[in-house]
């Protein structure tokens, strides 16, 4: 079974945005989240980089581990996903989680306390594949469709990359080799430094 | 020979132990969110997930008092400068104005200020104490007037929108006349309050920042930040003055104790830095808690440290005494985090139910009633317990078949108006184990 990954190459990412509008529409996301958004660093400054973020669905999940009632799993594919009908929307996982990922609509959204929301990898939840009740909770299902997150699909410039860790990582490990500087995939160790 | 082992046992009774390298202390049932310590230095006040703040004399730390009104978790609380009001913030949307002078009474009444959309995740009051000002996940900062005597009038509030996202932390100038704010959009930013006009960003970091502290009189500004990044810089010209951070573990809580020229960061995995603010060189760097350390607090003696996160307790660290390696073996586990082979059961109590609510007769505080003899029980019936009006006219009464449908529908849908967060099991296995363990686990 392939662990799926993502990866995004700062030195290609030109902040279009196009991930995160692609991942809004696709998935109905309300107003007020993102479940992807862009990261500037170093902004107008000498080393400004733009990096595509959202959950990392990381080996060693740091919200799995704070969560005070296990509202999160993990997939047979590494893809990190959570019951919205078990989350009580603490907030804990945003504090612990290093991409800040986990988003919190306004109250009424998803009921009085605001149950968190997040990238499920285009792998829906813990509804039935492909139901109603599992894309209006979560979103689209693509992995049960037999595709890949959208937000990858849609980079212009491939800066990210989404699927198989082990694919994603020999196109990376190719591409620096060709250009010969710079690693560029900010977060990968972050995320995947604890083989699953 | 038999000198020097003399010397040698004398030695290791001289050591500090391990257990007394730190004090734990216990009122809450359910995690602490937040440590303000009193400006007479004589009270500190912890804000908890289990619905409640606590009030603790700061020089034996004893519990004086507990304080109820919010209908969910605090997130926040601070005192204001002139030490007449406490104020506390939570996921429910409301500031609670608490009069100091009334903090021992049982049936104390807060002023409740609502306009917030979203949890409430930090309060600052202005140095006049005549602002409150509150950063909230709606994405907004709340300002409120405090001028007018706020028990006999309207309390005036407006809301400042501009972060890309939640609001985390706000701070006024020195003066009350501008604010700083700072959000998951990274950026720290400066408002002028005549005309709630943003004038420009102080930091621009990128990832979240979720603390910060700003001494204009030193002109320094520092701050926490999501991927691991503890950093001072200069106020006016952004030169790094100190920056740690290569873990990428998010920064969770800040201190900063000017009198004592100390200032404090903790992260999500325990870590405590402490950094001497004459020249920012670190005078303690260790690890206190076993998960995130939420908010720290410098004593009163400024020879002590108070660290609150994931656990019931709260913990004091001698800073200058401690041995440095601290925890060598884990900490106790949570309940909510079971390590010991349990049924199925049990284990969906203690990961889904145990946070709240406790089994035991003796009811410690939780978020939630106590379900000791819950089968048979009236809903919102348990003497005690502050429940909302809803459950009060409930007449259900807790059986196998309510408590399925309790989590098979969901609370607000067959109690509605409850506090409970909206919950609900859809694995009828893991349902029917947790009903049959609470039937045998809550007998009397």
């Amino acid at each position: 079974m392939a662990r799926m990954k993502f990866l995004c190459d700062a030195e290609r990412c030109i902040e279009c945005n196009a991930c995160v509008t692609a991942c809004k529409n696709e998935h109905e996301v309300p107003w007020g989240v993102n479940r992807r958004r862009v990261v500037t660093i170093q902004d107008g400054k000498p080393g400004e980089r733009s990096i595509s973020v959202a959950c990392m669905h990381c080996s060693d999940a740091p919200c799995m581990a704070v969560c005070p009632v296990d509202c999160f799993y993990q997939t047979d594919q590494g893809v990190v996903l959570h019951s919205k009908d078990l989350c009580i929307g603490c907030g804990y996982c945003f504090y612990a989680c290093p991409f800040g990922a986990p988003q919190f609509p306004q109250a009424g959204n998803y009921g009085s306390r605001g149950k968190m929301d997040k990238c499920t990898f285009c792998a829906g939840g813990p509804e039935d594949d492909m139901s109603s009740g599992e894309f209006q909770k979560y979103g689209r299902n693509r992995l049960a469709e037999g595709k890949l997150p959208i937000c990858a699909e849609m980079c212009s410039t491939k800066a990210l990359l989404a699927g198989d860790g082990d694919q994603v990582a020999n196109i990376f490990r190719e591409r620096i080799v060709a250009r010969g500087f710079g690693s560029g995939a900010w977060g990968w160790g972050t995320a995947y430094s604890i083989k699953s | 020979m038999v000198r020097l082992f003399l010397c040698f046992i004398l030695y290791l009774m001289l050591l500090p132990s391990s257990a007394s390298a730190f004090d734990r202390f216990t009122a809450h049932g359910g995690p602490v969110r937040d440590l303000a310590l009193s400006p007479d230095g004589e009270n500190f006040v912890t804000a908890s997930f289990d619905y409640s703040a606590v009030l603790w004399s700061a020089n034996d730390i004893k519990e004086k008092s507990t304080l109820y009104g919010h209908e969910a978790a605090l997130n926040t609380a601070k005192f204001s400068p002139d030490g007449r009001w406490l104020a506390t913030g939570g996921d429910d949307g409301l500031i609670m104005l608490w009069r100091t002078s009334e903090l021992k009474r049982d049936d104390v009444e807060p002023i409740i200020l609502r306009g917030h959309k979203g949890k409430i995740v930090h309060l600052a009051f202005s140095n006049e104490s005549k602002q409150l000002a509150s950063a909230s996940w709606d994405g907004s900062i709340g300002l409120w007037q405090l001028e007018n005597d706020p028990e006999n009038t309207e309390v005036h509030s407006r809301f400042i929108r501009g972060h890309e996202g939640p609001v985390n932390a706000v701070q006024f100038s020195n003066d009350g006349d501008y604010l700083y704010s700072a959000g998951q959009d990274g950026q720290i930013r400066y408002w002028r309050l005549a005309s709630d006009e943003y004038l420009r960003s102080v930091v621009r970091n990128g990832w979240s920042i979720s603390v910060f502290a700003i001494d204009e009189t030193k002109d320094i500004v520092a701050f926490g930040s999501s991927d691991g990044v503890m950093s001072v810089e200069r106020l006016s010209d952004q030169t790094t003055l100190m920056r740690v951070g290569d873990e990428r573990v998010p920064v969770l809580s800040l201190y900063y104790a000017d009198d004592a020229g100390v200032l404090g960061f903790g992260n999500a995995k325990g870590r405590v830095l402490l950094v001497d603010t004459s020249n920012w060189s670190v005078i303690r760097d260790f690890h206190a808690a076993n998960g995130p350390i939420w908010s720290m607090l410098l004593m009163p003696d400024h020879q002590s440290l108070m660290v609150a996160g994931l656990d019931d307790f709260i913990t004091r660290w001698p800073i200058y005494e401690f041995p440095p390696e601290f925890l060598d073996k884990p900490g106790p586990a949570r309940r909510f985090h079971p390590n010991r082979d349990i049924s199925n059961g049990e284990r969906q109590f203690a990961r889904k139910c145990s946070v709240c609510h406790t089994l035991k007769a003796d009811g410690k505080r939780r978020a939630g009633p106590s379900l000791f003899g819950v089968f048979g029980r009236q809903a919102g019936r348990l003497e005690g317990y502050p429940y909302s009006p809803a459950l009060q006219k409930s007449d259900i009464i807790w059986t196998s078949a309510t408590i399925n449908r309790l989590f098979a529908e969901g609370p607000d849908k067959v109690t509605p108006g409850t506090k409970m967060p909206i919950q609900r099991m859809k694995n009828e296995q893991d349902l029917k184990d947790l009903v049959s363990f609470l039937q045998s686990a809550t007998q009397n």
